[in-house]
């Protein structure tokens, strides 16, 4: 596709607590182009969130340090900091410069995103103001315009977020991140904390103004069914790291790693009528801990002696499909996961 | 929204009532003769009789609360000051615009400092701007007001001579007590304040500000203060409340002629009509206070406001379905 809007370069990122440091994310890496979704999936915990908040620069401060690695956004890094404190003044403002405008985020709990005290459409005229050089009226006209796009009549512009319904005030987040046009929008689970029927509303939504405006959309969940219908990459994070990446069809047809099998057998199917949805045993290692191994090692069905010896890299096992396991190792002489998980049947 | 007002204005009367009957009771059960002081220690048995009569003090407690009261009603008399046989009204009409300055000068002094303190110490929570803010905030609220005051007494007026030691004649004459009674505020509103701010700035609205691009002050200010504002307000309330009725050391130490010397007088005089026609003021006073800072809550947050707009609404539906039945 055409140029990349939005580049993830090697990203670590740790959160320095008193109790210690926790890997959040290890060396995650990837790219959008112009109109294209990435959908980045993965349980709670693993990262996603943190990786939204590093690319708007967000970070809950003094904790979350990047470590290493670079976001560029339209080929500027955002993460570059100095110890210079004109220098990281000026980063500062580019990046204030940046968010809202470049590249804008749609938060997870739309109860709690609007300001409960200020009408809502301040808050989306708002940030038209701040990156336009518009007059009030101007921006007013303009944020009300956007509630319309969003389907909610520009007359309840005047009402605060306590007179809209969840579905309504989410919709109300959207036109709010989508008022400048930004080049990346990144959405951290927008449709988790609304009922079935409003999701699907929300999505279709988020699919056309997508359209509409040419946005890049990094999509953050932990819903299979939204990346089905949403995006066109995907990537599978665990306990910080990027197992398995590539197209969704990649993902879907043709799941590698074995994590990935494991939250597609975890499905409830239409067609087998089972008792109980399959879960995979155990929890994700602790971030404070992490194994110098597989982090999935204690809870793959297909490990091996392999797994324990090394970390494996990012390998791609098809053109544009990339898993990270040992199993998918060119010459490394571990059997495929699927004779692994045989071998570790017939040990047991 | 008037016909709570009006509502509120009517509450106050029981609130009144209840005060009164209290300093009644008091007044029967403390210790002490009013008429020692008219009449003094040595005067003989039939003057003090005399005078005790004429002021009704032998009297059942119950008579004397209902013929007061009567009084109040009907004539909004309260009755003569035993020390000078003036009205107590005139004479607490004269001295409670002294206290009403002293309060809210105070209190705007006090909120000027503690606001920025308690925002700067939340946005900069355990830095070095916290930590100082913090002990300057418990210094203010621990220190003995009358000794901070003397110290100041002691430095200002007696050796730089900057500002009058007491007496209100000149504005310089307020600078000490406004300051006195303002900065031992400081300490409470600023750490409510503060706790309050470190409760929103967590909030995800705050974030949401934030990723909008906006500077970091206008996020504190705009999207957090107001947020932040209802406990302080609260706070605010009960120490004008408080401040009213007894800025009494300030008010003694400054020699300001208002409403605490005035009752602290008068309490160690045994002039129960002054003590009586305070207590109403102030009672009054507190009440109006809490109505005002009643409906500031509702000016400052639209969800209070649309509660107090619904609860109408069912009372009013409520009226009409009993009407129609």
């Amino acid at each position: 596709m055409s140029e990349k809007v939005l580049e993830v370069k090697n990203l670590i990122v740790h959160y320095e607590t008193q109790d210690g440091v926790a890997e959040a994310v290890n060396d995650v890496s990837f790219s959008i182009s112009a109109g294209e979704t990435l959908g980045l999936v993965g349980e709670t915990g693993a990262g996603k969130t943190t990786i939204a908040l590093t690319i708007m620069g967000l970070l809950p401060k003094p904790a979350g340090c990047v470590i290493s690695g670079e976001v560029l956004i339209d080929g500027r890094n955002i993460t570059e900091t100095s110890r210079n404190r004109a220098k990281q003044r000026k980063n500062d403002r580019m990046m204030r410069r940046l968010r809202g405008n470049d590249v804008s985020m749609i938060f997870q709990d739309p109860m709690s995103a609007l300001n409960p005290v200020m009408r809502v459409g301040d808050q989306i005229s708002e940030v038209i103001r701040l990156h336009s050089s518009a007059s009030r009226a101007v921006a007013t006209q303009k944020a009300m315009e956007m509630m319309e796009l969003v389907g909610i009549p520009g007359v309840r512009f005047k009402d605060y977020p306590h007179e809209f319904s969840g579905g309504m005030k989410q919709r109300i987040v959207i036109a709010m991140a989508l008022a400048c046009n930004p080049r990346v929008l990144i959405a951290d689970e927008p449709t988790t904390a609304l009922d079935v029927t409003i999701q699907a509303q929300v999505l279709e939504l988020m699919n056309d103004l997508k359209r509409q405006f040419n946005t890049s959309l990094l999509m953050i969940t932990h819903d299979l069914g939204v990346v089905a219908e949403m995006c066109d990459k995907c990537a599978v994070i665990y306990a910080g790291q990027m197992v398995e990446h590539g197209t969704v069809e990649h993902i879907f047809n043709n799941a590698q790693h074995p994590y990935t099998q494991a939250l597609f057998s975890a499905l409830p199917s239409l067609d087998k009528d089972v008792d109980r949805l399959k879960s995979i045993s155990g929890l994700m290692s602790d971030p404070m801990d992490l194994p110098p191994y597989c982090t999935f090692y204690e809870r793959c069905d297909a490990r091996c002696h392999r797994c324990m010896e090394l970390d494996p890299p990012l390998t791609e096992s098809e053109p544009g499909h990339f898993v990270k396991c040992v199993h998918f190792m060119k010459d490394n002489g571990a059997p495929s996961p699927k004779e692994g998980a045989a071998a570790a049947e017939a040990s047991l | 929204m008037f016909k709570y007002i009006i509502k509120r204005l009517l509450w106050m009367i029981p609130v009144v009532l209840g005060v009164l009957s209290i300093v009644f009771i008091l007044s029967e059960i403390t210790s002490g003769d009013p008429v020692d002081a008219i009449v003094g220690y040595d005067a003989p048995i039939e003057v003090r009789e005399a005078k005790r009569e004429e002021l009704g003090l032998n009297d059942p407690v119950a008579v004397r609360f209902i013929s007061y009261i009567v009084k109040v009603v009907t004539r909004g008399d309260l009755g003569e000051s035993y020390a000078t046989g003036r009205p107590v009204l005139d004479e607490l009409l004269a001295r409670f615009p002294n206290t009403l300055i002293l309060t809210f000068a105070s209190v705007i002094v006090a909120l000027i400092i503690a606001i920025p303190l308690g925002l700067l110490s939340a946005v900069k929570q355990y830095s070095v701007i916290d930590n100082a803010s913090m002990a300057f905030a418990l210094f203010g609220v621990s220190i003995p007001q009358f000794w901070f005051a003397l110290l100041t007494l002691l430095l200002f007026s007696v050796k730089l001579r900057w500002l009058p030691a007491s007496g209100i004649d000149r504005l310089a004459g307020w600078v000490l007590p406004v300051a006195m009674v303002g900065i031992a505020n400081v300490g409470n509103i600023a750490r409510t304040a503060r706790s309050s701010m470190l409760e929103v700035v967590r909030q995800d609205y705050i974030r949401t500000a934030r990723a909008k691009g906006q500077k970091e002050i206008i996020v504190v200010v705009v999207h957090g203060l107001r947020n932040a504002l209802i406990p302080v307000i609260a706070n605010v309330g009960n120490t004008i409340g408080v401040s009213l009725g007894g800025a009494i050391i300030a008010e003694s130490i400054f020699s300001i002629s208002g409403v605490g010397q005035y009752m602290l007088l008068a309490i160690n005089q045994r002039n129960w009509p002054s003590i009586q026609g305070g207590i109403v003021l102030l009672a009054l006073a507190f009440s109006v206070t809490m109505l005002v800072m009643d409906l500031l809550y509702t000016a400052i947050d639209p969800r209070l406001r649309a509660e107090f707009k619904a609860k109408n609404k069912i009372r009013a539906k409520k009226n009409s379905d009993g009407e129609a039945a």
